[in-house]
């Protein structure tokens, strides 16, 4: 087990923190007004190397991993959570297609998604429930050479910004007579596709969040992803291996931008004649903050290497997700305490941090549902 | 050059631009007369450009006992292999122990070379310059952005050759004195030249940006007004500075939030920092921890400020500024007669 | 092919210089456990190169003269798009100052560079802030030098219009044979190292030569090739003089500006 990075994943954080400063900081005051992500800011994630950090190279993308992945969200969020947040969704899109995909549908999609032409993004969530997977309402049925779907998707990430859609609707039903999924490539140009409304989120505000509305929307038969009947399969697997260690990469990023900014203030505010970061309470809550982040960062890099690796790691993924997101939360909630008043002012990130954090810990599934994972998990081996 | 027992005298590279000599060798010559002095030798500038004779004569009179005079129109304009040639050979020929150099984008890009091609030692950027015990030239520089200084020394070789920053050393009165002025002879053609100068441009006065400013006006909260905020931005003009603004005074719609120093605003580096109507609490004065010289005018004497600022003069902006913005004039007016 | 050589120097990570500590034996700074980084300025001169290699196709060949465990920073330039990377390293180059430096760097050149056509470095170190060395590179190589470069411009990657910053003028030059060049970060915005060169970088050579691999004369390298050295190392101390002035605003300013004068700021 080693747990020390390569040279080529020092190199890549030490580029990505530079990017990051480079490209978003200077976006996020706008990002955080508009509430929409800046859509020049794609092809530059497309030319650094992150938005292909999950796609093989024959297909366009660099193929560098899910650890290095899990490295460039981190550092992209650290300045801009909403970034990284549209970051990972996007990568959302490019590894079921290209797990599951025909040899066209990577030839035509995968490209363009890893030179950040477009954003990915995929649809499972609806108003019936996103935690009720089952309970999922909108259709697909063939016709003819279509699909035709029809229903709303919400909390949709990249809605408003992408070209290339994965969507799971219901198909019909099993042997068993429970309802069978299928996934499907959307392209926003079909026929009787619309975007619904788009939310205004009190946090990761920058990334857009929409609805999707398909009435009679034709569907090429060939847009068909994976086999039918296969769609809870390739979004569970989606959500699991790419979803959530997505969001638990957010969240060690907010951690790190919690702990970073926590310390600064508290070596600088100076109470009673001394910088604060001389009384013990202030470096107990640093202390706290930093065993919040390392175990974030620590259990993220581990389901990312297993990812790697080929292992399975779902539970891993989970986990790391439940706690990385969690853990934001706490850690800005520490360094707004350690910033006192000033943690109110929208001058000071903390509170942008504690407003990301909290939107993070439902998207991917909630904290509750990763507690179901978890608990169905230790039931069946310890 | 490896020393012998007649290296002697102490010599300044003069820089001219467009014939009129600058400051900095002046400077330079008012040091050289000092240590020249203590060890009891003689202190030589050297000057190349397109000079008339009289021009060089004035070098005297800050303490020159010879001027080395390389006129030619050719020389006019800097050209780094020629001035190298004909200053190395003098050397050569001369045998100075010592040559000090401006460390002016001019001289930082000569005075490598000349002691390349002397095979000798070169410190850069002194900050000071000192006889040691021994009678050698402690050279004190500056490294690591100015956290650590180092006494450099050239034991061996000859001539001991510095740069000096301008400002560093303070330029002396002329007086009367007497001493030489020596033409020498310039053997130079154009194909010397390489590479060709295509033009000389004079450079536009561009605003200074807060972050590298060298001079750095702050406005706080005494300011009292927008009005009075002129003051500052023609304070910073004439000293070739930016204009920055405490939070209050950001608030008050006196400056844009762009140029607020602080905790939550810019940190600045300057090497002169006046905060006028500022009270000196820690949010600001983290920004500006790094200036080297802080200059504060408040109007009440308790002000946190004055703990922690070089020089704090306790009066009204209204009163002290413009007073100061008139005599800063009168001085730079002195300085172009 | 036409050749750039860019010199690059590794320096501590400005981020961690309150971490150096004096050895006080040695009288020098210790630098270990302090990550390096590649000298801003350096980036700035592989930028000029690595738009060449862009533009008409010139090789990029970067030198540098450090201690062995500096690798990376070496790794991170061929990841900017660099071609090859020569590192020398050697106990007998250590203490070097300028002189020997760049003795050093212009035989590395001479040994695995040569013909170049153009040598570029950074203005100045952010750590020792001479900006000696390219000189004296130029002089070691036969070449001119032209520092403080502010732009540099080619229609076709032959002929170049070379500005120089000096305190009041810009001067320009003409250059179409090999010279040195130290730029400033006026000239340019360096390139974003990107994932696809990181992977790249793995592939590309990124070789260690010692000494006498280069082929160096061993009276010119190190602390025996340098005229200068370090009689003593301290760190100042920064005490503000907090002397209040007070009285009539005519007195006080004159007060003031004789003070300012005398520390040297006016």
């Amino acid at each position: 087990m080693d747990f020390k990075l390569s040279e080529r994943e020092e190199l890549l954080r030490k580029s990505m923190v530079e990017f990051a400063q480079r490209e978003i900081a200077p976006l996020v005051e706008e990002m955080e007004k508009s509430g929409e992500f800046p859509r020049s800011l794609m092809k530059k994630m497309g030319d650094i190397g992150l938005c292909g950090l999950v796609t093989s190279p024959q297909y366009g993308g660099n193929g560098m991993g899910h650890l290095a992945r899990a490295i460039g969200t981190e550092e992209v969020s650290k300045v801009s959570a909403a970034a990284g947040f549209a970051l990972q969704v996007h990568h959302t899109a490019c590894w079921p297609i290209e797990t599951w995909g025909t040899e066209e549908q990577k030839k035509k999609y995968l490209p363009r998604l890893a030179k950040g032409e477009t954003f990915g993004a995929f649809s499972i969530t609806e108003p019936s429930g996103g935690s009720d997977v089952l309970g999922m309402q909108t259709t697909a049925k063939e016709e003819g050479d279509y699909w035709v779907i029809n229903g709303r998707k919400c909390f949709c990430t990249n809605s408003h910004i992408s070209d290339i859609l994965v969507v799971v609707a219901r198909t019909g039903e099993d042997a068993k007579g429970r309802p069978a999924f299928s996934a499907f490539i959307v392209e926003p140009s079909f026929e009787g596709f619309s975007l619904g409304r788009e939310e205004h989120k009190m946090g990761l505000r920058g990334a857009f969040t929409g609805e999707l509305v398909f009435q009679d929307c034709k569907v090429p038969k060939e847009n068909l992803l994976g086999k039918v009947g296969e769609g809870l399969k390739i979004g569970l697997a989606t959500v699991n291996r790419i979803g959530r260690p997505g969001m638990a990469a957010v969240g060690v990023g907010l951690c790190y931008a919690s702990l970073e900014e926590a310390t600064k203030f508290a070596k600088e505010r100076v109470l009673y004649g001394k910088p604060i970061s001389n009384l013990q309470s202030i470096q107990f809550l640093l202390a706290d903050i930093f065993t919040l982040a390392e175990t974030a960062r620590w259990l993220t890099y581990r389901g990312a290497w297993m990812m790697d690796q080929g292992l399975p790691c779902d539970t891993e993924m989970t986990l790391a997700k439940l706690v990385a997101t969690e853990n934001a939360f706490q850690c800005a909630r520490m360094a707004c305490d350690i910033h006192g008043g000033y943690s109110a002012i929208q001058e000071y990130s903390v509170q942008r941090y504690l407003r990301d954090a909290w939107v993070t810990i439902p998207s991917g599934g909630t904290s509750q549902v990763a507690k179901v994972v978890l608990g169905r998990h230790v039931l069946k081996n310890f | 050059m490896m020393p012998e027992m007649n290296h002697e005298g102490f010599w300044v590279f003069i820089e001219q631009i467009q014939g009129k000599i600058s400051d900095v060798g002046l400077e330079l010559l008012g040091k050289a007369r000092e240590l020249a002095d203590a060890k009891g030798t003689y202190v030589g500038a050297v000057l190349l450009g397109d000079i008339p004779h009289k021009e060089a004569y004035s070098l005297l009179s800050y303490g020159a006992d010879r001027v080395y005079l390389f006129s030619h129109p050719l020389l006019g304009v800097y050209h780094a292999l020629a001035y190298t040639k004909l200053i190395a050979s003098l050397v050569k020929r001369e045998k100075p122990e010592a040559l000090f150099v401006g460390a002016t984008p001019l001289g930082a890009d000569l005075a490598p070379r000349l002691a390349a091609v002397l095979e000798t030692g070169l410190s850069a950027h002194c900050v000071d310059l000192r006889l040691g015990e021994d009678g050698i030239l402690e050279q004190v520089v500056a490294g690591f952005g100015g956290s650590w200084l180092a006494v450099i020394v050239c034991p061996e070789r000859r001539p001991q050759m510095a740069t000096v920053m301008p400002g560093v050393f303070k330029k002396p009165e002329p007086t009367k004195r007497d001493g030489e002025v020596i033409p020498e002879q310039v053997e130079v053609k154009e194909s010397d030249l390489v590479p060709p100068v295509m033009e000389v441009k004079p450079k536009e006065k561009k605003t200074v940006a807060l972050d590298s400013a060298d001079v750095v006006i702050c406005g706080g909260y005494g300011m009292g007004s927008k009005e009075n905020w002129k003051m500052l931005e023609e304070l910073a003009k004439l000293l070739g500075g930016a204009v920055g603004a405490t939070r209050p005074a950001v608030d008050e719609g006196w400056a844009p939030e762009e140029v607020m120093i602080g905790q939550s605003g810019k940190t600045v580096h300057p090497t002169l920092y006046i905060g006028a109507g500022v009270s000196g609490v820690m949010h600001h004065v983290v920004g500006i921890q790094d200036a080297e010289v802080v200059v504060v005018i408040n109007k009440d004497p308790h002000a946190p400020f004055f703990e922690v600022c070089d020089f704090g003069v306790v009066g009204e902006v209204e009163k002290v500024l413009p007073v100061l913005i008139k005599k800063l004039k009168e001085r730079q007016e002195a300085q172009k007669i | 092919m036409p050749r750039a050589v860019v010199c690059v120097k590794p320096i501590p990570d400005p981020k961690y210089w309150d971490r150096l500590s004096l050895d006080p034996e040695k009288g020098v700074l210790r630098r270990e456990g302090i990550p390096t980084v590649i000298n801003p300025l350096d980036k700035h001169a592989l930028e000029v190169a690595l738009d060449l290699k862009d533009r008409f196709g010139w090789e990029v060949v970067v030198v540098s003269m450090a201690p062995p465990d500096t690798l990376n920073t070496l790794r991170e330039a061929l990841a900017m798009g660099a071609d090859r990377a020569f590192l020398a390293s050697d106990r007998a180059l250590a203490g070097a100052d300028t002189l020997a430096t760049a003795y050093t760097l212009a035989g590395l050149i001479k040994k695995v560079a040569q013909p170049c056509d153009l040598v570029l470095c950074g203005n100045m170190s952010l750590d020792g802030s001479t900006s000696q060395v390219a000189p004296q590179i130029a002089h070691f190589l036969g070449i001119p030098h032209i520092t403080h470069v502010s732009k540099v411009e080619t229609k076709d990657g032959k002929t170049f219009k070379i500005t120089m910053d000096l305190k009041e003028v810009h001067m320009s030059f003409s250059c179409d044979s090999p010279i040195t060049l130290a730029v400033t970060k006026e000239v340019n915005l360096p390139r974003l190292v990107n994932i696809m060169g990181i992977l790249a970088a793995e592939a590309k050579p990124l070789e260690v030569l010692d000494a006498q691999g280069i082929g160096l004369d061993p009276s010119k390298i190190g602390q025996a090739g340098s005229p200068t050295r370090v009689r003593n190392l301290f760190k100042p101390e920064i005490k503000r003089r907090r002397k209040v002035i007070k009285g009539e605003p005519e007195k006080v300013v004159e007060e003031l500006l004789n003070n300012l004068h005398q520390v040297g700021v006016l």
